[in-house]
């Protein structure tokens, strides 16, 4: 087996020591960043694959993003010495939970899924009122802005935001999807968003497919 | 046709697995019942007797059913001992005080990076116990005294449904298990974190912690005569895979139920989110021991076959029906939960109404319950 190979079982694994173990060593012994780092997206991927295939569940979600994130800090350095190529994108979304909307385990969910994938995600967390979204979207020339809503109340916020993004001309730059508990085709209309689901992986689907990813 | 029951026959039949007169229905208002009845939250938050007349007035208009929601502020908000829900342990905002008076109960979890207990804090559960850990720190005295104060007129008001009205009550008082709690102090991506890092202690700190929720439970539940508790569990498949609930979650509902039905206690067990691949473990709850609430995430119907001579059903409509649906859409909703569950009894329709839930909406629920319902 491969190094690199080793690594990508780590992290399906969730082996946390031993992938940053392994990370430091491929790392020591000269390899290049851009290929540990694909390596670790790989792991990722299966992650993502087998919750959908409800193997995996947020727990481990969380574990393996964890793991990622602390790969990148042993990586980052690393990228820029070596002057590798930025990681591959296939969107740029902004998200976040809207404002009066404190829930973010559905949210964090589908952020987990969306970055195993590929995508590079903004998330502002929770609580996020319109105007913060649209300026991020402005600032990252997002092609995707997701918001989360977990309560009755936040249609709202939903339709408020969707109303600033028309008002600030930035509507037809960015696709948006709504998701949470309540949220269905109805929400949908009344929010004026392109697309809704109450499902991460539904939902991980469709910016796919509006990136034109197969 | 034999006489119509009392609420409290009926309910006590249902929580048998006997068949009664008809299907159950016991709406959770908390503060429907308060806009309904033309008050703020802020009104009834803080005033037990408020709360009643607004809950009366609800009770009323629908044309009476089976639950009194009589102690649920002192059970879920104003809880004096380190509870899940207690507002004087975690980050609540609330109106009228840091919130507009019409607005419900905020309970903030804290982001991931400013949890209000840190990893150190898991030691100090470990060195010297449960209640080391905890102080009133944020309760001022006139909160306490506001809880004596609370404690008797609640009592109280529960007699007066019981005795008076023969209607039995929903929530008096709560129980905690520990991963739901330690998840709130924590956060719940650091708890989830935690508990895959450290398993071995976190058994530790979870089962030392399981103890003192079971101790502070069973005392308030004591003082306020409490008939019924909560006891909220979110370990579902949407948090974490049979396996680990097996390991990390199970055991401690149990101890907790059990401890409970030893004192003489029937529970609501508040079953959140998605716990359809997980039926088959609450076989091991105490059977007839209450009822088993769960929310729309989970195949009641599925549930009914696995527990259906185990556990009395509860609730499963979706809250957000009753704001944006039709009547069309409640009457099947609740046509469908029947047919699939009540047989035999053991079923009693319900959903968490949320402040803006309208009237029609909730009276349909209620209305198709009591005729299409009946045995
Ligand atoms: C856990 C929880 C909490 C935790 C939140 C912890 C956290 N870090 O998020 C705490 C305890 C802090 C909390 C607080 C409150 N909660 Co709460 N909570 C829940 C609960 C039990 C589960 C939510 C959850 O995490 N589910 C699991 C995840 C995986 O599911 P999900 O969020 O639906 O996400 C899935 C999809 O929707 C989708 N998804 C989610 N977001 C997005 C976004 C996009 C773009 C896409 C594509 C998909 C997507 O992906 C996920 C996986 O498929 C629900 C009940 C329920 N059945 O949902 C109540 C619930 C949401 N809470 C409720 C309430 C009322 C509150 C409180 C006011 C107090 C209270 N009584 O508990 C406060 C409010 C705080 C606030 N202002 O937001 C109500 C809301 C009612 C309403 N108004 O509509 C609910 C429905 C409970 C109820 N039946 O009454 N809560």
């Amino acid at each position: 087996m491969s190094n690199m190979q080793l690594l990508t079982d780590y992290m399906v694994n969730l082996e946390e020591k031993a992938a940053l173990d392994e990370v430091k060593r491929l790392l020591a012994s000269g390899e290049k960043a851009r290929d540990i780092l694909d390596a670790l997206t790989k792991g990722m991927n299966v992650i993502g694959e087998k919750y959908a295939a409800g193997e995996y569940f947020l727990a481990e979600l969380v574990m393996g993003a964890e793991i990622f994130k602390e790969a990148m800090d042993l990586l980052e350095p690393a990228m820029l010495a070596q002057g590798a190529p930025e990681r591959k994108v296939c969107g740029k979304m902004v998200i976040g939970t809207v404002q009066g909307d404190l829930h973010d385990i559905g949210k964090n969910i589908f952020v987990a899924l969306a970055r195993n994938a590929g995508f590079a995600v903004t998330d502002l967390g929770i609580d996020v009122p319109p105007a913060k979204f649209v300026e991020q979207v402005q600032k990252d020339g997002a092609d995707i802005l997701g918001m989360s809503g977990i309560m009755t109340m936040s249609l709202d916020p939903m339709a408020k935001t969707v109303k600033l993004l028309q008002e600030t001309g930035l509507r037809d730059k960015v696709k948006v999807i709504i998701g949470g508990l309540p949220v269905d085709e109805r929400w949908r209309q009344l929010v004026g968003a392109d697309a809704a689901s109450d499902d991460a992986y539904k939902g991980l689907k469709i910016i796919q497919a509006f990136m034109g990813v197969k | 046709m034999m006489a119509e029951m009392t609420a409290i026959e009926r309910v006590n039949k249902h929580i048998n697995l006997e068949q009664p007169d008809r299907v159950g229905i016991a709406p959770m208002g908390e503060f429907y019942y308060s806009r309904l009845a033309g008050m703020t939250v802020a009104d009834v938050l803080m005033d037990p007797w408020k709360a009643d007349e607004a809950f009366e007035y609800g009770f009323k208009k629908h044309g009476g059913f089976d639950m009194a929601e009589v102690g649920f502020l002192l059970a879920m908000y104003l809880n004096p001992i380190p509870d899940m829900f207690s507002t004087y342990y975690l980050e609540w905002h609330l109106p009228g005080r840091e919130f507009p008076p019409d607005t419900e109960p905020n309970l903030n979890e804290r982001s991931r990076d400013n949890p209000l207990m840190t990893e150190k804090d898991y030691d100090l559960i470990l060195k010297e116990g449960f209640h080391r850990f905890f102080s009133f720190r944020r309760a001022g005295v006139s909160d306490l005294a506001l809880v004596g104060k609370m404690v008797p007129q609640t009592a109280a008001i529960m007699r007066k449904w019981w005795e008076q009205y023969q209607v039995p009550t929903m929530i008096d008082a709560s129980m905690s298990e520990p991963v739901g709690w330690l998840s709130r102090l924590r956060g719940t991506t650091n708890f989830l974190l935690d508990v895959r890092r450290h398993p071995d202690k976190m058994l530790e700190v979870l089962d030392i912690t399981c103890d003192g929720l079971i101790a502070a439970a069973l005392s308030l539940a004591e003082m306020v005569q409490a008939k019924t508790l909560i006891l909220g569990c979110l370990g579902s498949a949407d948090l974490w895979s049979p396996k680990m609930f097996e390991k990390f979650q199970l055991p401690f509902i149990l101890r907790a139920a059990n401890a409970a039905v030893a004192a003489g206690y029937r529970l609501q067990y508040h079953f959140d989110t998605n716990w359809t691949p997980m039926l088959e473990y609450l076989k091991e709850l105490p059977p007839k021991s209450g009822y088993l609430h769960l929310d729309e995430r989970t195949d009641i119907i599925k549930a009914k076959k696995v527990l259906g001579d185990h556990l009395c059903l509860f609730g499963n409509l979706k809250p957000s029906l009753f704001t944006f649906g039709t009547e069309e859409e409640v009457e099947r909703e609740v046509k469908r939960i029947i047919d699939g569950c009540a047989a035999g009894g053991g079923l009693i329709i319900s959903a968490e109404l949320t402040v803006d839930s309208r009237f029609e909406l909730v009276d349909k629920m209620i209305q198709t319950t009591k005729t299409y319902g009946v045995y």
